[in-house]
């Protein structure tokens, strides 16, 4: 859409700069898929930083997920394991932050745990600890959840909402269509601002860097 | 039994109990944090143990024990006032339960009370349970007042800011004060009925009188409450 900034938008940006002010200076080609994946880590970057100054509106960076189909899984995630017990699974790209699990219609929050905490679960008051909860568990690059007192018995699907490490991996799933040359890339447009800026000078200065110490021969000393 | 319950729930000016998550959209309105509901409610249940207000009603049970003699109670179970082997005497029994007298006919039998249900030595036996619990929703958490709500609600932004300090923000340090102290403040604040109806002086100013007539070198003057 017009008048937004695309994933693809910011790189071609931070290309342009790039190019205009190395021009005369130095001749180098830029991959547009790394400076994709740099705006990206740098985003992940930045909301850490404003996370640790108090400053962070995690919702405008949230991306959700409305299909992610359950299935059963054992809980120690290996074949080699001789147990039969399955509990009721599923797979997620890896979230920085968790937002919402639960139902699709959104009318039943999960509790998390992370890792193996959710054993303490039964410890909970008693009035709370039948309610549903999940673990999440981060195996070989996937974001596992173990669903524990489902709310209904045939649950297919559950929905999360979130900030991804990788705004990209939504489209693993079915109902998700992000477009990287379509779609708004989620971030406000001050993170954005600040993405092309530190990017920009990053890359400019090494550069500079490079281009001056090829030669280095105290000429241009006073 | 009865007077006690008198002063608990007949005795209030305003019948003023709200949902547990009340306190959810208070934080929303207040602090604008989205909050998962069972970390709040883990947290709420804490505030209003340190608050420490019970709204407790009496309720009357008829239920039959299982094969080993154990009667499960419902979740919203405080303490047993009584267990019979007979049936209530539903002439005096009301449908608001707290309203009149429950007269419990037959004898009182022996029963161990377990928490979340007693035993008795009959198996499969038909008695009644008098109890008093405290007044729930349909899920079994307390109903509470809007001050404790609020108490609810700024007791998580003190958790809150706790745990970011732990993180490692920078400007929860600075914030931290406020949130001590706000939190504090509301929950002392909810410790206080909103509103005092007369039968409640009335009667807390009988029981100061009396105490004090009984005392020696002391003036006979009733105390006056404003």
């Amino acid at each position: 859409m017009k008048g937004q900034w695309t994933l693809l938008g910011i790189a071609s940006a931070i290309k342009n700069n790039l190019e205009a002010g190395l021009k005369g200076t130095a001749n180098y080609s830029f991959s547009m898929e790394q400076l994709e994946y740099e705006v990206i880590s740098t985003r992940n970057a930045i909301i850490k930083q404003l996370d640790t100054q108090g400053i962070l509106d995690k919702t405008e960076f949230v991306q959700e997920i409305n299909c992610i189909p359950v299935d059963c899984e054992k809980l120690s995630l290996c074949c080699d394991v001789n147990t039969k017990t399955t509990t009721l699974h599923f797979e997620l790209p890896i979230f920085t932050h968790i937002e919402y699990v639960g139902t699709p219609n959104r009318d039943k929050p999960f509790k998390i745990y992370n890792n193996s905490n959710f054993i303490y679960n039964k410890f909970r008051n008693s009035k709370l600890n039948k309610r549903p909860y999940v673990s999440m568990r981060i195996n070989e690059g996937i974001q596992h959840g173990f669903l524990f007192n489902p709310p209904t018995s045939n649950i297919k699907y559950v929905s999360v909402s979130g900030i991804l490490s990788n705004p990209l991996d939504v489209n693993k799933y079915s109902c998700c269509n992000y477009n990287p040359r379509e779609d708004k890339f989620p971030a406000p447009d001050y993170v954005i601002t600040q993405i092309i800026d530190t990017m920009t000078s990053k890359w400019s200065s090494w550069y500079y860097r490079f281009n001056n110490s090829k030669s280095n021969n105290q000429t241009g000393l006073p | 039994m009865d007077k006690e319950i008198r002063i608990n729930r007949e005795n209030n000016a305003v019948y003023d109990l709200v949902s547990i998550y009340t306190g959810l959209s208070k934080i929303n309105s207040m602090f604008g944090d989205n909050v998962n509901e069972d970390d709040y409610l883990d947290n709420a249940l804490n505030c209003l143990r340190l608050i420490g207000n019970v709204h407790p009603l009496l309720y009357g049970i008829s239920a039959e024990s299982d094969n080993e003699g154990y009667v499960c109670l419902p979740a919203n179970a405080l303490s047993i006032e009584a267990v019979t082997n007979g049936y209530f005497d539903w002439s005096s029994f009301s449908y608001m339960g707290n309203t009149s007298n429950f007269n419990l006919s037959g004898q009182y039998i022996a029963y161990e009370f377990l928490g979340d249900r007693i035993r008795i030595e009959h198996p499969n036996k038909k008695v009644s349970i008098l109890y008093k619990g405290y007044s729930s929703d349909e899920e079994g958490l307390p109903l509470i007042t809007e001050a404790e709500a609020e108490a609810c609600a700024y007791w998580w932004v003190y958790i809150d800011t706790r745990r970011k300090i732990r993180t490692g923000n920078a400007s929860a340090n600075n914030y931290f004060q406020i949130a001590l102290s706000d939190k504090n403040k509301a929950i002392n604040q909810a410790r206080v009925p909103n509103k005092f109806s007369q039968n409640f002086l009335n009667q807390y100013g009988n029981v100061i009188t009396s105490f004090d007539r009984k005392s020696y070198n002391k003036d006979y003057k009733p105390i006056k409450l404003q």
